[in-house]
């Protein structure tokens, strides 16, 4: 995870950072009209480990 | 000397930044972190919107000079999420009409602050960025508006901030939001990375 990541920089060398950060989204059957079709999934079983999660 | 990287994500009225610093941060139909709570949904009919994120990066400690900010994806966000590009799913980037595609945000930094805050129905749909009357303000007037985040690809990232920045600073912000239709897939999707590209010395 490098969302927050410290770099060392040489004053006399200017050089190309490439950081990153994670998106991910939960995506349920919305148009149902029941409460008890909409799907609501447990992001712990499928993250992984070293993931944080919310 | 080092410096240090966070990215944020802005919520609420203000355009309060909250640290992405160990964090998934997810797409849903809330302004502000939601856990579990109000996933996107699949529409019926038509599109569904997810609540429009707004993300920067910023960059303290030592350094004579940053700038050059981009941002790009593996071009693999709608396949591998099941958003269905080919019917108009999709993750999508607010792009300007020309120069830097980044949301000034900070009247000191960035010489005007045109943060919006992300509207629409809690727990179903978004306002859509490009909409002509509740999209982003910042956007919704222009020309292109937006485009597929896919296409911002390694070759070709897209210029958010040109700066040059010398002090600890806020980039101008990125707009994005997910946009299913009704042949996308449910379910719980993956982490993906935006990489994030900076020159400094």
């Amino acid at each position: 995870m490098e969302t927050c990541f410290v770099y060392m920089t040489d004053a006399a060398l200017e050089k190309t950072i490439h950081g990153r950060y994670y998106l991910d989204v939960l995506i349920v059957k919305g148009y149902t009209t029941s409460p008890t079709t909409v799907e609501v999934w447990n992001f712990h079983n499928v993250v992984a480990k070293d993931e944080p999660l919310f | 000397m080092a410096e240090t990287a966070t990215i944020y994500r802005l919520y609420g009225s203000s355009g309060a930044k909250q640290s992405l610093a160990g964090i998934v941060a997810r797409f849903c139909t809330q302004d502000g972190i939601p856990g579990l709570n109000n996933p996107c949904k699949i529409p019926a009919s038509g599109v569904y919107h997810s609540f429009w994120v707004t993300d920067c990066l910023g960059i303290t400690g030592d350094f004579n000079q940053a700038r050059d900010i981009y941002i790009h994806g593996d071009e693999g966000f709608a396949e591998d999420w099941g958003l269905d590009s080919a019917n108009g799913g999709g993750l999508f980037v607010c792009v300007k009409d020309s120069g830097d595609n980044g949301l000034p945000i900070d009247v000191t930094l960035h010489g005007s602050n045109e943060y919006a805050q992300a509207g629409g129905t809690v727990g179903t749909d978004g306002y859509a960025i490009d909409n002509v009357s509740n999209g982003h303000p910042a956007y919704r007037s222009l020309t292109t508006k937006k485009v597929n985040f896919d296409t911002c690809s390694a070759d070709a990232p897209l210029l958010i901030d040109s700066g040059p920045y010398t002090d600890d600073f806020y980039s101008k912000a990125w707009v994005l939001q997910l946009w299913t239709v009704p042949t996308s897939t449910y379910g719980a999707k993956s982490p993906k990375t935006v990489i994030v590209t900076y020159n400094i010395f």
